[in-house]
């Protein structure tokens, strides 16, 4: 088929293009280094003076529950808004218009492409240290978890895409979308389980990183708990949900935004 | 030296103007901000929440750490907004343009731009430490200490930004060095401060002073601890010494490039 | 006969933008702005065959890249009618995507760390063509457009005109019917322009690409095009290059060659300036507007002896600068 013959090509050339450029890899590698890293540090320490158990839970489980998020993160599927928020400044959204491709799955598979390189590389680096210095929660060993972790993650990442994409097309109506993205980014990061790992929320914010949006675009941090495997369907379920919806919404707006751009040129 | 200063507060106030032009943008940015930074508090409040007390620090210690590395966060990004943009400006050839400029380059650069967010941070950062002063009943002396502190901050945060832009001179995808750089050094200031005990603590006060944006301060005024205020302004002025010089070596070494851009 | 490419007929296109009013306060033009309309293009019309090689300029502000963006489908007309290849680009701009390609001057398509086939490659992909054909292609290309010495180099070491070059020929990969080009000779040096140029009349003749091409540079038009269309919004004039200068010029040259010597430099009549001065040769320009050529021609021979005598047109810019003038003043 056309579309998966370019997204592959758009993979390939940029994962080819970061090879020759490991800025990029060097940027995320530190990233991860300093959050992630030092984030499990302070938690282990503060495990450690808690007794090795906090509401239930044990540093195993929230350590990778933590390192989910970051491996996840280093996508950086979000940039996807700042990028369509360039282009239309910059015009290069006229330029794409003129390709026989559709502009915004050109941009989700190019955003993919961008990432993919680091993110390969930190998770399996930075998981197999993981693994080596802290061992596996039982919970990954059980046969469903990989199957549902790449469900899982294959969501997120949709809905990520199609949350950030929403973000980056209001710039087509208002100047600086600047500030909506990052309420959007810091409600996802809360909700998420990034500093704060899901497996310790008071009630009322589990309800609402389970329910919202934002949380279910993060639902991988969910994998390691222990409820997972009762639930893990209805988390998909959620995920599903918000995909379609969010689709429908970034549907209409992109329509909006066409007709806006051909009418009134950017 | 006085004309310099002059042009550079003229050349604030022209940013700040230029950029209040886009008022409902403006307010936006503001008020954007001020949540932005709102959900780390949260963040570490409900942290503290479950977990205790740890290193003796409370959820007020989180605010006051909130608002010493966001204001001088906001002071240092709205003197000194052009800082950030080195890698830009190296890229694009406008390096160049300063170059020519009849004033200090260093000045000149770093009131060169300014963005309308950093406002919302100084505010917000403000609030945050009232807020503190409220909460842990400060004496005078303490809020005396606490502008100090502020003072101690805004330059060790000047420094540590003026040298990683530095180093965009250094870089071709200067951009992305500088970014992760940046990001290594603001990430663990934002970090609950008790936390950090034994190595850590060495390693991100001396080396990377990333505990000198915000836990040290808050410690420094909560106890009242003459050694940290020492430490804060002795570390603050020595990166500062070294950030120019390191500035100065760099700017030696610049070469400019063209002016195409590359879309993707 | 050859078919027509491009059929523009009645093409209009208007703007509303919001306007501050400097009176109302700025909460009354946050909420209630006035819109202002401006018409950017107005009414124009024009027929482009097949294999042809035309120039579109005019001022700066004209409605030179808007007519370009409503060709490929970009933006949509106001009022009026295109016709591309058969296709109305407001329908089917996909499918048109497939036929044209683009240059723009000031922005690369490449990607700057690769080396220009994976860039090559990539928009072949694009253009859904077959990987052997893509192959095929690209040395196709290479041959073309001599990119051997530098297609394994990364794009960002080019050159600038090795780098246009480049952009035409990845704007070609689908070999498209027709290309339309933005400001491509920008900032180029003399030799890489007229490589350029070389190339682009090359496919013209080989490829039999039509080829519609805004600049600023008159050597472009010059030596590229067979016709120009003067664009100020409305269509003033589209006409064979060469008889451009002919056309518009209401000036003439006439360079008089003293027998003897010059000694004097007397006013000359309403219509006549002196240009240059010396006591070998005299320029004057003549505004025919205002003195025809013969009346012109008498009353300097009454004024000074001559050996020879010489009268031209002025040069193409000149020309276009009369137009662009011309057209602000409202002649």
């Amino acid at each position: 088929m056309k579309e998966t013959r370019l997204a592959i090509k758009i993979l390939k050339t940029l994962t080819k293009d970061r090879l020759q450029y490991p800025g990029r890899l060097m940027v995320d590698t530190l990233t991860v280094i300093s959050r992630c890293g030092i984030l499990l540090l302070l938690y282990w320490y503060v495990y450690n003076l808690k007794g090795g158990l906090i509401n239930g839970t044990s540093f195993v489980f929230v350590a990778w529950s933590i390192f989910f998020y970051f491996s996840f993160s280093t996508l950086r599927l979000r940039d996807i808004a700042r990028q369509i928020m360039v282009d239309i400044q910059s015009g290069n959204v006229e330029v794409l218009f003129s390709k026989p491709v559709s502009y915004l799955s050109y941009r989700a598979w190019w955003q993919i492409g961008l990432g993919l390189y680091s993110f390969l590389v930190i998770t399996a680096v930075a998981g197999l240290g993981l693994y080596l210095l802290i061992g596996l929660p039982f919970t990954m060993t059980l046969s469903l978890f990989l199957p549902t972790l790449i469900l899982t993650f294959l969501f997120a990442g949709a809905l990520s895409l199609l949350i950030y994409i929403a973000v980056g097309l209001l710039a087509f109506w208002i100047e600086d979308v600047n500030p909506v993205f990052w309420i959007v980014d810091k409600a996802i990061m809360i909700l998420g389980g990034s500093y704060l790992p899901v497996a310790l929320f008071p009630p009322l914010m589990y309800k609402m990183a389970l329910y919202s949006p934002f949380g279910a675009s993060q639902f991988v941090t969910h994998t390691v708990n222990e409820s997972w495997a009762s639930n893990w369907y209805q988390l998909i379920g959620i995920q599903i949900f918000w995909i379609i919806i969010i689709s429908i919404v970034v549907y209409f707006m992109f329509e909006q935004a066409k007709k806006k751009v051909s009418v009134n040129g950017g | 030296m006085k004309k310099e200063l002059y042009f550079a507060l003229y050349a604030i106030k022209k940013n700040i103007q230029s950029s209040a032009e886009l008022r409902t943008s403006f307010l936006m940015n503001v008020v954007g901000m001020a949540i932005n930074n709102t959900a780390f508090i949260i963040l570490w409040v409900f942290f503290v929440k479950s977990v205790g007390v740890i290193g003796g620090w409370t959820a007020a210690d989180i605010i006051g750490l909130m608002g010493f590395s966001t204001i001088s966060y906001g002071i240092v990004f709205s003197v000194a907004g052009g800082i950030r943009r080195i890698s830009e400006y190296t890229l694009s050839g406008v390096f160049d343009h300063f170059m020519l400029s009849p004033k200090n380059l260093l000045l000149r650069v770093a009131t060169s731009y300014f963005g309308a967010s950093v406002i919302g941070d100084f505010i917000f950062g403000l609030a945050c430490l009232i807020i503190y002063a409220i909460l842990i009943q400060a004496s005078l002396f303490q809020i005396a200490l606490i502008i100090l502190m502020i003072l101690a901050t805004s330059l060790v945060f000047l420094a540590v930004t003026i040298m990683i832009y530095s180093l965009s001179f250094f870089f071709t995808e200067a951009e992305n060095v500088t970014r992760g750089l940046f990001e290594f050094f603001l990430t663990p200031s934002l970090f609950h401060g008790g936390a950090f005990q034994g190595v850590m603590r060495f390693v991100f006060t001396f080396i990377v002073p990333s505990l000198l944006l915000g836990a040290i301060p808050v410690e420094a005024v909560r106890d009242v601890s003459l050694s940290k205020i020492i430490l804060t302004i002795a570390l603050g002025l020595i990166w500062f010494v070294l950030s120019l010089k390191l500035f100065n070596y760099a700017v030696k070494r610049y070469e400019s490039s063209n002016f195409m851009t590359f879309g993707s | 006969m050859k078919a027509n490419s491009i059929i523009v007929s009645g093409l209009t296109k208007k703007f509303t933008y919001k306007a501050k009013n400097a009176s109302h306060g700025w909460i009354k033009n946050l909420f209630v702005p006035e819109t202002k309309e401006i018409i950017a293009v107005d009414n124009i019309s024009f027929s482009i065959k097949s294999g042809e090689r035309v120039a579109f300029i005019g001022p700066n502000g004209a409605g030179k890249s808007t007519t370009i963006k409503m060709l490929t489908g970009i933006l949509f007309p106001t009022a009026g009618t295109i016709s591309v290849l058969g296709l109305d680009p407001t329908k089917d701009r996909k499918q048109l995507a497939y036929k044209i390609g683009t240059v723009f001057g000031q922005r690369s398509q490449l990607f700057p760390n690769l080396p220009l086939t994976d860039s090559l490659e990539f928009f072949g992909v694009m253009y859904d063509i077959p990987d052997e054909e893509i192959k095929v292609r690209i040395a196709e290309l290479v041959k073309l457009f001599d990119l051997g010495d530098f297609i394994r180099q990364p794009v960002r070491k080019l050159s600038l005109g090795q780098r246009m070059r480049a952009e035409v020929a990845a704007s070609l990969i689908h070999k498209p019917q027709i290309i339309l080009l933005d400001e491509p000779t920008i900032g180029l040096d003399v030799v890489a322009k007229k490589a350029l140029r070389d190339l682009l009349l090359k496919i013209n003749k080989e490829e039999k690409t039509t080829i519609f091409l805004t600049s600023h540079d008159v050597g472009d038009i010059e030596s590229l095009c067979d016709r120009t269309i003067i664009n100020h919004g409305l269509v003033i004039k589209d006409i064979p290059t060469t008889e451009l200068a002919k056309t518009f010029a209401y000036e003439k040259y006439i360079d008089l060659i003293a027998k003897n010597k010059f000694t004097e430099f007397p006013a000359l009549p309403e219509g006549l300036r002196y240009l240059a001065k010396d006591k070998a040769k005299i320029t004057v320009v003549a505004n025919v507007n205002q003195m025809n050529l013969q009346d012109s021609l008498r009353q300097l021979l009454g004024l000074f002896e001559v050996e020879d005598l010489d009268v031209y047109n002025a040069d193409l810019e000149t020309v276009i600068r009369h137009i662009y003038e011309r057209d602000s003043t409202g002649y």
